[in-house]
């Protein structure tokens, strides 16, 4: 079993008063906490802080760990000493268990033991939110998915039009209730994947559709990507770099309907120009009395 | 697997968080979750418990006052909101440029 140096984590001297480690504690918290923090790590952090914390602030648990952190050898390994009883709280007393946000370590066990008061009567399960990667594809059409959530594989039903930050409900799936409680439930909070050619805005999506400088200034058909395959566009004659060509109902289907897919025009420069071309444009420049920075005159 | 939503009373919500009737009305009444109906009485969608549950562990983990909560819970929601949005428009903005 691994010593855990509840002073190191907390940051704290040996020595450190109660006021000491509860103020490290509360600014390590605030760092950590799962709910605040997006460190990936945070959980784990949070919970290592929260143990040292439950560990040191009591003055009878302090001191058996103080006791043991004597007794501990030197190098990581630790073994209570023979005969070592460890803490129990007595009958009846003891906190309320810091919930049941996974137990704390097998050395915090060992030490402390696990049996504090728990309230009588079925206790209910937890619900519990976990966020679930959808790529745009899969909310065209009703879309099963297997999702793992700590060591079990869920099969679930994506409905047709789920959007971003949206909640999908699975009953029961939650933690388990204790003494014939009910169990939780889990919620599943919906966050698109990125995609490589559309950008989301609400039901919308967004495509930049890069064409060529004449293409902007002839207009034309060009050939634009949707969810549901390619279509042509029309664009219009003398079109400004940005412009945005509206494709009602083929941006994400919703509950109210289907957004609308804008196709923004990016006009592009050939890579290269040969002479022939520089020449046309020469032409041109010396033909058009166009002026771009006429404002700033 | 059943995803109709329910809508539960005060009391069912109360014991579904594990918290007091008091203080589940306490972040009611600051807005931290709001009834979807109120009369006669409140009747709560399923889906705030989630919430409820998150500021129950702020309020016992950081040691703050409901109204901090409140304020925290707003803020870490707009915070995500404005990263979610930020990363986006910085995608938008790098086709643009590319």
């Amino acid at each position: 079993m691994e010593f855990k140096d509840y002073y190191g984590i907390l940051g704290v001297e040996p020595d450190a008063d109660d006021k000491a480690i509860k103020s490290a504690y509360r600014k390590l918290a605030r760092q950590y906490h799962p709910d605040v923090s997006s460190d990936d790590d945070a959980e784990r952090k949070f919970k290592e802080v929260s143990e040292a914390y439950h560990a040191l602030k009591d003055p009878e648990k302090r001191a058996e760990y103080d006791r043991l952190r004597q007794y501990r050898q030197s190098g990581g390994g630790f073994e209570p000493p023979p005969g070592w009883q460890g803490f129990r709280p007595g009958a009846g007393g003891g906190e309320a268990r810091f919930e049941d946000d996974g137990a704390f370590s097998d050395f915090f066990e060992s030490i402390f033991g696990g049996g504090f008061g728990r309230r009588a009567g079925p206790r209910p399960g937890r619900d519990l939110e976990v966020e679930m990667p959808l790529f745009l594809e899969d909310t065209v059409a009703d879309t099963r998915k297997q999702i793992r959530v700590g060591d079990r594989t869920l099969n679930v039903t994506i409905p047709a039009g789920t959007g971003d930050n949206e909640r999908i409900r699975l009953k029961g799936q939650g933690t388990p209730g204790a003494d014939g409680g009910e169990p939780g439930d889990l919620y599943l909070r919906v966050r698109l994947v990125p995609h490589p050619l559309f950008d989301v805005d609400g039901h919308d999506l967004i495509v930049t559709v890069p064409v060529a400088p004449w293409e902007a200034a002839l207009g034309g058909k060009v050939s634009v990507p949707t969810l549901g395959g390619r279509i042509s566009v029309t664009v219009p004659a003398n079109s400004q770099n940005g412009r945005r060509l509206r494709l009602r109902g083929k941006g994400l289907s919703g509950k109210k309907g289907a957004g609308d897919l804008y196709a923004v025009l990016k006009v592009v420069m050939p890579d290269r120009n040969d002479e022939r071309s520089q020449a046309l444009w020469r032409q041109l420049a010396e033909h058009s009395g166009f002026d771009p920075r006429a404002d700033w005159e | 697997m059943n995803n109709s939503v329910r809508r539960l009373t005060l009391t069912e919500l109360s014991r579904r968080v594990a918290l007091p009737v008091a203080t589940v009305t306490e972040i009611v009444e600051l807005g931290i979750i709001e009834p979807e109906a109120r009369d006669p009485h409140w009747l709560f969608d399923e889906t705030v418990t989630v919430i409820v549950t998150r500021a129950a562990r702020l309020h016992r983990d950081l040691a703050m006052d409901w109204s901090g909560v409140a304020l925290a819970l707003e803020l870490i929601e707009d915070n995500q909101r404005l990263r979610r949005e930020n990363a986006a428009l910085r995608r938008r903005l790098a086709r643009l440029l590319e």
